[in-house]
């Protein structure tokens, strides 16, 4: 056998270390891959994080103005029902048939309150989570006022109304009905007659206005209008109990609807609180 | 019980509801006689200075600008021989503990507390 030369084994060291290389290289190029997607899921993950961070301050702050409602707008009506139910059970005898009857009327008002409160709550809760559902159809908006007002009860027919026939919004119904019913309500409770209620066709959207001409909104309250549990100080709102709710209600349900609410002055007396909503094509 | 066996009783609270409720809550011994009521503290004072209470029954939170607690050292100034009971939704007892006007507190849901404890601060025998 004869001794391998300088050059082949030269040549065989070269083949084993490109063989080597190449199975680094392979080796590195798997590695590498495995690393890339495995920094993709990291930021897959790390997003998830974000988002599921995001949720959870979402979910604090709810729980935040829960605690602050509670506090507040829950516990005066429930002190107010269990302090006449047990005054009364307690001196049933002491107490004239008027009177229990004025007892009952409270607690039963109370109650009614706290329903409306805890409703509210519950819808609050699913517009903030994007769980609203919305069901559009084509709605004749002089029919949605005139259906509104059969709600607004005994003051309905003191609304003025300007509403064209045949405008039309694509929207949820139900949706439509709530806002046209907070608005209206509130102008007769907030505000002062005469309340009148315009509809208009304006850039592909149909606006609702409900005017009034009570005190109006403070200026410095007026950027808040719309947000959860802002009630602006006024003489009419000291003697009206609210939710808080029913506006930021009516700016969450006509965003869910493509559309959006406004409030403006109504000069020099009044407020005009507006709703728009996508007008159905021609 | 005569007019001037009397104890006056001033209720300061913005909510009729619970006006309703307090007098409906102490009807049960005449000595107690409901004289004045207001709903913020100015009329308060006012009210106090006129008809020189026994016993005011003060909410914390009022009409206007002045919260109760801040209302009762100027009771107290209007009605020096006045008891002061802080009655709210509240647990307010440890600010009214550091409020020297204030003799006593009650939460609105203890309501069936407020004839004893009214009883206590004026110095009557519940049985009498």
């Amino acid at each position: 056998m004869s001794e391998p030369t300088d050059a082949a084994q030269l040549e065989k060291r070269l083949e084993r270390e490109r063989r080597a290389r190449s199975e680094a290289e392979a080796i590195a190029e798997r590695v590498t891959g495995e690393l890339y997607s495995s920094v993709q899921e990291l930021q897959r993950l790390n997003q998830e994080v974000e988002r599921a961070n995001r949720d959870l301050q979402a979910a604090n702050q709810t729980m935040r103005d829960f605690v602050a409602i509670a506090s507040h707008d829950l516990r005066g009506p429930v002190s107010a029902i269990l302090g006449f139910a047990s005054t009364m059970l307690r001196r049933w005898d002491a107490f004239s048939a008027e009177e229990k009857q004025e007892f009952i009327g409270i607690i039963e008002g109370r109650a009614r309150f706290l329903t409306r409160l805890l409703d509210s709550l519950l819808t609050v809760s699913r517009i903030e989570a994007g769980a609203l559902e919305v069901q559009r159809e084509t709605i004749r908006v002089a029919e949605a006022v005139r259906r509104a007002l059969v709600d607004v009860g005994e003051h309905a027919g003191e609304v003025r109304l300007s509403c064209p026939e045949e405008l039309e919004v694509v929207a949820d119904p139900d949706h439509l009905h709530r806002i046209l019913v907070n608005y209206v309500t509130n102008a007769f409770k907030y505000g002062a007659p005469p309340v009148e209620v315009e509809a208009r066709e304006n850039e592909g959207f149909v606006e609702v206005v409900v005017r009034d001409q009570g005190e109006g909104i403070p200026d410095e309250f007026a950027a808040r209008l719309f947000h959860k549990f802002a009630r602006a100080e006024t003489a009419a709102t000291k003697k009206e109990k609210g939710t808080g709710l029913g506006l930021s209600i009516a700016r969450g349900l006509a965003q869910a609807n493509d559309g959006d609410v406004w409030y403006e002055r109504n000069l020099p007396h009044g407020s005009v609180f507006a709703v728009k909503l996508p007008r159905r094509a021609a | 019980m005569s007019e001037a066996q009397a104890i006056v009783l001033v209720v300061v609270e913005d909510e009729q509801d619970f006006r309703i409720l307090i007098r409906a809550a102490l009807r049960e011994d005449p000595r107690l006689q409901m004289r004045g009521e207001a709903t913020e503290a100015q009329t308060a004072v006012e009210v106090a200075r006129e008809t020189g209470p026994g016993l005011i029954i003060l909410d914390n939170y009022l009409e206007g600008t002045v919260s109760g607690l801040e209302a009762a050292p100027m009771l107290k100034a209007a009605a020096p021989g006045a008891k002061i009971l802080l009655l709210t939704s509240y647990d307010l007892a440890a600010e009214a503990r550091r409020e020297p006007a204030i003799d006593a507190f009650l939460r609105k849901d203890e309501i069936d507390q407020l004839l004893p404890t009214a009883q206590r601060l004026l110095g009557l025998d519940p049985a009498a």
